[in-house]
């Protein structure tokens, strides 16, 4: 693809099971300062009915007015290919960080998240998509991506597709038993999220990984295992956020944040600048 | 125009068939129940066809039926001879030549500039020319216009000030018939302006604990531990920004710490705790979620409403139905291939008519069980169903 609408593609940045996401030129129309945005294309068989599900879903998100939610730009349609554009970050995400994080860095970018899907909460909105490369960086401070879009393309889908097998643990076991997506599953989401950047490994360790059954039975059957890499404070924040019954995680995200944005100080007052 | 076989032929982006013979164009407009009929009669023409026998072996299945629609058109230098049924026409530089809308019509048809075969009832959205030429072979589209090599370029969009809820090029209609520089329009429509009206947002409800030795509730109190009392229900009728979905009332029974169950369940679906010793009072409640089904692509769907399965399913105009589109590169699914329908506790399979079919795997025997159309299936717990060449298999979640 060389671009869509009236964005010239520069490079892809990325490929998933929804489409492809480009870094474009930005055209004069959108009227903002940066050179550069991110074009995301939808590998959907998309008609005029799904862009304006997508637009008023987009436009739900863009209405939450948080500095810690990735800004987005505009959304269209060009033929049967639907897009929206975002900002574009640099320095790239937490799973593929264009720049070494120190942990209390990487704390406060996990903080930041959580601030930014309390806003969408308080909003009516559940993020549904929380996880490490949904956690981009700008310079100091980390912005939490866009919102899940699977669920308005295909509504009752929780899993994408094999791909998605290592992404399981974001999603939290009430999810696969059919209960809506809530404040308490994006800080299931969140607490996984804390847990992968902070050890680098997943909380479910044996999870069968040829086989998204099984992967989903193990998870309604098995607890999360946490990481020895864990210092014991943290185990309390990931743990408490990964609890089996909702009701016992933090009431909110921005509590969940509190909680984190306290470890990330502990950090930066023991660790040397 | 000189000769049409020499001339590039810019195919049309859309479902269908569209073939090209020195000789010979055809092209078949998308239908579902002879799309894969159609595919075999294009696949056996060949790489080289002979201009009377195709131009009667298209007619005989116009004929009888084994195809509902087809554009055919045997080439000669600056024309040629059009033979068109159904939603199919042949422009001529951007005039309609012919048209098989009213029936079979059959004429010499001359061209100066553009001659294009194509499908004649396409959306707006799908419809616009793709930048493939295709000078032989078989290729899938909704038509194909010979003529100049043309450059596909994209509408440019005004420098004007953006506005909110406006259309690059959505006014004019966009035409089949290339001009040297063909315009793709699209849509496109600002974010990030301020003055765009969006619904009153309402917070999420926070998760409230039940108290652990608070006496079993009387009423299911799955709304309670999602949602706290004071929180106000979603206003009827309107679209939620979450996935507000609708809550069916079945009967069941309560484990002990008041978690609503299928009567049939062993362990409690919530908590895990043994039900065996719980007295089966059955009483109403909403229906949890029946499990989920896991394709062979591995995407996963929960089984918290029914599912009308298929290619293009459509809408559904039951809020307890959802379409469910499956891609099938083969196109062995039907547009609207089986429907998932969950009854009380069941988990029903049912074919929607469709083409090539929808079978359950029997184990012991080893082979695949075709279910017949319109008949109600139930489905077991691990069944593994075969709908075209796409696989799922069903997982409850009812611990029995």
């Amino acid at each position: 693809m060389d671009g869509i609408a009236d964005y010239e593609f520069l490079h892809l940045l990325g490929e998933g099971s929804h489409g492809s996401v480009w870094l474009a030129r930005t055209p004069d129309r959108l009227g903002i300062g940066a050179d550069q945005v991110t074009v995301k294309t939808l590998a959907h068989n998309a008609s005029e009915t799904d862009f304006e599900h997508l637009r008023d879903h987009l436009r739900r998100y863009t209405a939450v007015a948080s500095p810690r939610l990735v800004p987005l730009y505009d959304v269209g349609l060009q033929g049967t290919a639907l897009y929206y554009t975002g900002e574009y970050f640099a320095d790239g995400s937490l799973a593929q960080p264009a720049r070494p994080f120190t942990r209390a860095s990487v704390l406060a970018a996990v903080a930041d998240a959580a601030t930014a899907a309390h806003g969408l909460h308080e909003a009516g909105i559940a993020h549904q998509a929380i996880k490490p490369g949904n956690v981009l960086i700008d310079g100091t401070t980390a912005k939490l991506g866009d919102v899940g879009l699977q669920q308005v393309l295909t509504p009752g889908q929780t899993i994408t597709g094999l791909d998605q097998i290592g992404a399981i643990e974001f999603l939290a076991p009430e999810l696969i038993q059919g209960e809506a997506p809530s404040r308490a599953t994006d800080i299931w989401a969140l607490g996984a999220t804390l847990h992968r950047v902070l050890t680098g490994r997943p909380i479910y360790p044996n999870v069968p990984d040829d086989s998204q059954l099984e992967a989903l039975r193990y998870m309604l059957s098995e607890r999360p295992t946490l990481n020895d890499a864990l210092r014991e404070d943290e185990q309390v924040v990931v743990g408490s956020a990964l609890s089996s019954d909702p009701a016992d995680r933090p009431p909110t995200a921005l509590e969940f944040a509190k909680a984190v944005t306290e470890l990330a100080h502990r950090y930066a007052q023991a660790e040397p600048t | 125009m000189n000769d049409l076989d020499l001339a590039a032929g810019v195919l049309h982006r859309g479902l269908g068939i569209v073939a090209r013979w020195p000789g010979a164009i055809l092209v078949i407009p998308s239908d579902p129940a002879h799309d894969q009929e159609a595919e075999q009669l294009v696949a056996g023409l060949g790489s080289e066809v002979q201009a009377n026998e195709l131009s009667f072996e298209i007619r005989s299945r116009l004929e009888d039926g084994r195809l509902r629609a087809a554009g055919l058109l045997l080439t000669a230098t600056g024309g040629g001879l059009g033979l068109v049924f159904g939603p199919v026409e042949i422009v001529a530089d951007g005039e309609t030549a012919l048209s098989g809308a009213a029936g079979l019509a059959e004429a010499s048809v001359t061209a100066a500039e553009r001659l294009t075969v194509r499908a004649s009832n396409l959306k707006k959205a799908a419809e616009g020319v793709s930048p493939f030429d295709l000078r032989r072979g078989v290729a899938p589209g909704a038509g194909i216009t010979l003529g100049q090599p043309v450059s596909v370029i994209v509408a440019s969009p005004p420098v004007a000030p953006p506005r909110p809820d406006h259309r690059v090029s959505a006014e004019g209609p966009p035409t089949y018939d290339p001009p040297i520089e063909v315009e793709v329009p699209f849509i496109a429509e600002l974010l990030h302006v301020a003055d765009v009206p969006v619904q009153p947002a309402m917070a999420l409800p926070i998760a409230s604990a039940v108290p652990a030795d608070a006496p079993p509730p009387v009423a299911p109190p799955v709304a309670q531990s999602i949602q706290s009392p004071q929180a106000p229900e979603q206003p009827a009728g309107q679209t939620g920004p979450v996935d507000a979905d609708v809550e069916v009332m079945v009967h069941g029974i309560m484990c002990s710490r008041g978690h609503f169950n299928n009567p049939l369940a062993q362990f409690c679906q919530t908590c895990g705790i043994s039900m065996v010793h719980v007295t089966h009072n059955l009483v109403p409640g909403p229906r949890p979620t029946l499990g989920f089904v896991v394709f062979d692509d591995g995407s996963t769907f929960g089984l918290n409403r029914s599912y009308i399965i298929g290619r293009e399913p459509g809408e559904t105009d039951d809020a307890h139905t959802a379409p469910l589109t499956i891609q099938d590169n083969n196109e062995t699914l039907s547009r609207r291939h089986a429907e998932l329908r969950l009854v009380e506790w069941t988990v029903q399979l049912i074919d929607l008519g469709s083409t090539n079919g929808s079978f359950i795997w029997d184990p012991a025997m080893e082979h695949w069980n075709q279910i017949a159309p319109q008949q109600a299936v139930n489905l077991t717990p691990g069944d593994t169903v075969a709908l075209g060449r796409r696989t799922f298999v069903f997982e409850s979640v009812t611990r029995l």
